[in-house]
């Protein structure tokens, strides 16, 4: 409240002068002047030559400083013991502890904790993301840390603490953020620096953390949750997955184990096998779904659930779960007869934002649909060996078991190369079904995953004219060049229907949302523990009715602009749709119709106005995402530039912006110290070997 | 109007949009950052109780860009907001911050630090300030007035 309290002061209050005064700022400054070193030439404290030599001769993580930084068990029995095993009894990917130990003594790794904190309100997240920092070593240290956030989190705010001194972070273009930080770093000051690699991977950097000194650091994003059958979504992801990249590739997520180093722009550095970071995280959420709650699932986590009332609860990760592998998703359910079609606007004093969410009209659910053509997609590359490539053959099964006689369908595997079941799409009899079944229960997975094999031999094949072609594609996201698929996807579409299904425990949802909705269907998500039947049977569901098309909006006497979506998306049966945009105007009712196998529906529904400041943040960030698919399939330099401008304006973290925040009141001592990569493990369900340790990738 | 034509008149919107020139954001991009400095920000409110404030502050003579905004004392140890708006377009640096705080200040209080860097060798910055709002609990104006201290000349 306080901030929302401050913000309108900032924007409403009328600028009347007090009092002004000039001051010559002439004082001089402890430890300013020309003896700061200067920066390395790439700006980075990296190792000198010698310190690699020695470290690829050790394999491990080598300071500059003469110190042996080893992963070793040693000295962690209480936090080793038993912890390999799940909750459900699995047998867990090590997490080990990465630990260095110097003259006898253990030590942890600098990231020991982030802290998640929330409040939803409605269908809005805004969330607290704390990450602490300490160095544990005599010699100062750079701390870097590629970590994940929601796909369509808006960044809004950074604070880095450093004991009870809180400094609030200044929103900069990113390549100045970047030289700010660098030069910052070279002369000796505390400085924490916020890009972003990908909408969902960002790097955390935090210069010059003296020997045993803390430092956190902040930041707050807020989340338009999904509906997705029958409830909304909140997802927090914990770890980035190793990430695969067709070779020439550059600019991708490059994977490695502690201490090594990829010819991509950016490395997560995973943690092998028996080794375990310090590194735990909490989440702490407080729900205000505005409606009666029927049941609250996380079916990724053990959580403890308060209800304080019908509309209200709070959910606490246990502590006992608290190992940062794998997405936490908790799906708040309420009945969706209290979901309805609304236009809820808000007017600041820039204008008015609004946003529309239209609900599937019920009538969709006595239609039945035509025959269509199935193209079941699966990823079988490395990353999905194990339970992921079972839960997507279980999924295909089902909806193989599913179609109906009129129905055709293909099978296509990828990983370094593509195959299918047959030369073109067959029909969906029992024998045809048998002999599909045969082809998915024979795959296997290896090889790296070059999905625009997938994509090409997925939407290539000549359109059947009286089937409507579905595709869905059945991955857990693990590349590197994901504009490349997302340019594919939207030069071959066609007429075809993309579904995009992830599976495992920390899917790339980035990559998944993008292909759905560039591909104008939906995506839905399967975790390790969670039924791919029943995913399949949802999936089944909706597209045993048509979708309602063709939609138009009659505004009345609002004039809207700059919508978030050039067209409104079909819409199917259990998947609302919510565009957000800004208008003028004004208007107490809006008239909505769309046509459903030939048949036309209409629908009107009442806008609401409401205090949401928060709209503005969320349409900012809704306009950025539809700029940067447009980036992607039509690179132009107008369409960065304008997201850069919206991002500095509306102070939001983006591809072209970065949080910098830097402490000048002191300058640390001695140079600025050795760069610590934040190791993390693989996630839950992923093994090492096939895709970091291996040669295969992801 | 017709979500079809809206769509339209989006596109539109959007490619104009596009091509607007953007008045230059305040940056010092590719010139050498020379020198970290800071800036500490005390409001005067006499016998009053600071309860919520704006201030405006700006370089009078240039090259010197906003790195951080730091919290104060007591009741403002929280760091005030910022209008990224005003830094983007003039470089102005508009800060606004609240205390639900039961201990609120009188008299003089630090109320922020402002971080900055200069990329001009021997400068001298110079920075000017008003508050243009300040408020007691109850929401009432209150007279107040601006100190700009540079770290080095506190007193």
């Amino acid at each position: 409240m306080k901030k929302t309290i401050c913000i309108v002061l900032l924007a409403l209050v009328s600028l009347t002068a007090v009092t002004s005064c000039v001051s010559d700022m002439t004082g001089a400054r402890p430890n300013a002047g020309s003896t700061a070193p200067a920066p390395s030439a790439d700006g980075r404290a990296a190792y000198s030559p010698a310190a690699k030599h020695r470290e690829r001769e050790v394999g491990q993580l080598l300071a500059q400083a003469d110190e042996l930084w080893v992963l070793t068990p040693d000295g962690y029995a209480a936090l080793t013991q038993n912890d390999d095993t799940h909750h459900d009894g699995t047998e867990m990917p090590g997490c080990g502890s990465l630990i260095t130990k110097r003259s006898g003594q253990t030590v942890p790794l600098p990231l020991h904790h982030t802290a998640v904190t929330g409040k939803i309100v409605l269908s809005v997240a805004e969330v607290t993301v704390k990450q602490s920092f300490y160095n544990p070593f005599d010699t100062k240290i750079e701390a870097v840390y590629l970590f994940p956030l929601p796909t369509r989190a808006a960044v809004t705010d950074f604070v880095m603490q450093i004991g009870e001194r809180r400094i609030r972070g200044i929103i900069r273009e990113r390549a100045e953020a970047e030289q700010i930080y660098a030069a910052a770093r070279s002369q000796g000051f505390t400085a924490a620096l916020l890009t972003q690699e990908r909408p969902n991977i960002f790097t955390q950097s935090v210069a010059n953390i003296e020997p045993g000194r803390a430092i956190d650091v902040e930041l707050t994003y807020f989340d338009q949750l999904p509906y997705r059958d029958d409830g909304y979504e909140f997802v927090f992801p914990m770890v980035v997955g190793p990430r695969f990249n067709p070779p020439g590739t550059t600019g991708g997520i490059g994977a490695a184990a502690v201490g090594q180093t990829t010819s991509q722009s950016s490395t997560v550095n995973y943690l092998a096998p028996g080794e375990r970071s310090g590194h735990d995280i909490s989440v702490s959420l407080e729900i205000d779904a505005g409606v009666p709650i029927e049941r609250i699932e996380c079916s990724s986590h053990a959580v403890k659930v308060d209800r304080s009332d019908a509309r209200r609860a709070t959910v606490e990760l246990s502590k006992n779960d608290a190992i940062p592998n794998k997405d936490f998703v908790l799906r708040i359910g309420v009945a969706s007869g209290d979901v309805k079609s609304a236009l809820i606007t808000h007017r600041s004093a820039d204008g008015g934002y609004f946003a529309l969410t239209l609900v599937p009209p019920r009538e969709l659910q006595s239609i039945r649909r035509q025959p269509m053509e199935f193209v079941f997609v699966l990823d079988c590359s490395g990353s999905m060996n194990g339970v992921p490539l079972t839960l997507a053959k279980n999924a295909v099964e089902r909806c193989l078991r599913r179609l109906e006689p009129n129905d055709t369908f293909q099978i296509i595997r990828f990983s370094a190369n593509a195959s299918m079941l047959s030369n073109a799409p067959i029909p969906a009899t029992k024998r045809n079904v048998s002999r599909g079944l045969d082809y998915l229960g024979a795959l296997r997975t290896g090889g790296g995953t070059h999905m625009l094999h997938g994509v090409e031999a997925a939407l290539s094949f000549p359109a059947d004219a009286e089937r409507q072609r579905l595709v869905t594609f059945m991955t857990d996201g693990f590349i590197g060049n994901e504009v490349d698929i997302l340019a594919a996807i939207h030069e071959r579409l066609g007429d075809t229907r993309l579904f995009a299904f992830g599976v495992g425990s920390s899917v790339n949802r980035y990559l998944l949302e993008g292909m759905a909705r560039l591909g104008r269907g939906a995506v839905a998500y399967v975790g390790l523990d969670e039924s791919a039947a029943t995913m399949a049977d949802r999936f089944y569901e909706r597209i045993s009715h048509p979708a309602l098309t063709d939609i138009e909006v009659d505004f009345g006497g609002m004039q809207p602009f700059d919508l978030s979506s050039a067209h409104i998306s079909d819409i199917y049966v259990g998947r609302p749709v919510t565009i957000v945009g800004r208008f003028t105007g004004s208007e107490q009712r809006i008239r909505i119709s769309g046509t459903a196998s030939g048949r036309t529906m209409e629908q009107v529904i009442p806008v609401v106005e409401a205090e949401r400041p928060e709209l503005q943040t969320i349409w900012a960030r809704s306009a950025i995402e539809r700029l940067s698919d447009q980036l992607a399939v039509r690179p132009d330099h107008r369409l960065a530039t304008t997201i850069r401008e919206l991002a500095l304006r509306y102070k939001l973290l983006s591809a072209y912006t970065a949080f910098i925040a830097v402490d000048s009141s002191r300058r640390t001592e001695g140079d600025h110290g050795v760069v610590v990569p934040v190791a993390v493990p693989v996630p839950a369900g992923t093994r090492y070997d096939t895709t970091v340790g291996g040669v295969e990738g992801g | 109007m017709p979500f079809r034509a809206a769509s339209r008149l989006a596109a539109l919107a959007s490619l104009v949009f596009s091509c607007v020139v953007f008045s230059t954001p305040v940056g010092s991009q590719n010139q050498p950052i020379v020198e970290f400095f800071s800036v500490a920000v005390y409001i005067e409110s006499g016998p009053s109780e600071l309860a919520a404030f704006q201030v405006d502050v700006e370089s009078v003579n240039g090259a010197t860009f906003l790195v951080g905004v730091e919290g104060g004392q007591g009741a403002f140890s929280e760091p005030a907001h910022y209008d990224p708006e005003a830094l983007q377009h003039s470089g102005r640096v508009v800060l606004a911050a609240l205390s639900l705080d039961d201990r609120l200040p009188r008299g003089r209080c630090r109320v922020s630090t402002l971080h900055y860097y200069t990329t001009a060798p021997g400068h001298r910055p110079k920075f000017r300030g008003t508050v243009t709002t300040a408020v007691n609990r109850e929401a009432q104006r209150i007279g107040a007035t601006l100190e700009l201290v540079r770290e080095g000349d506190k007193r």
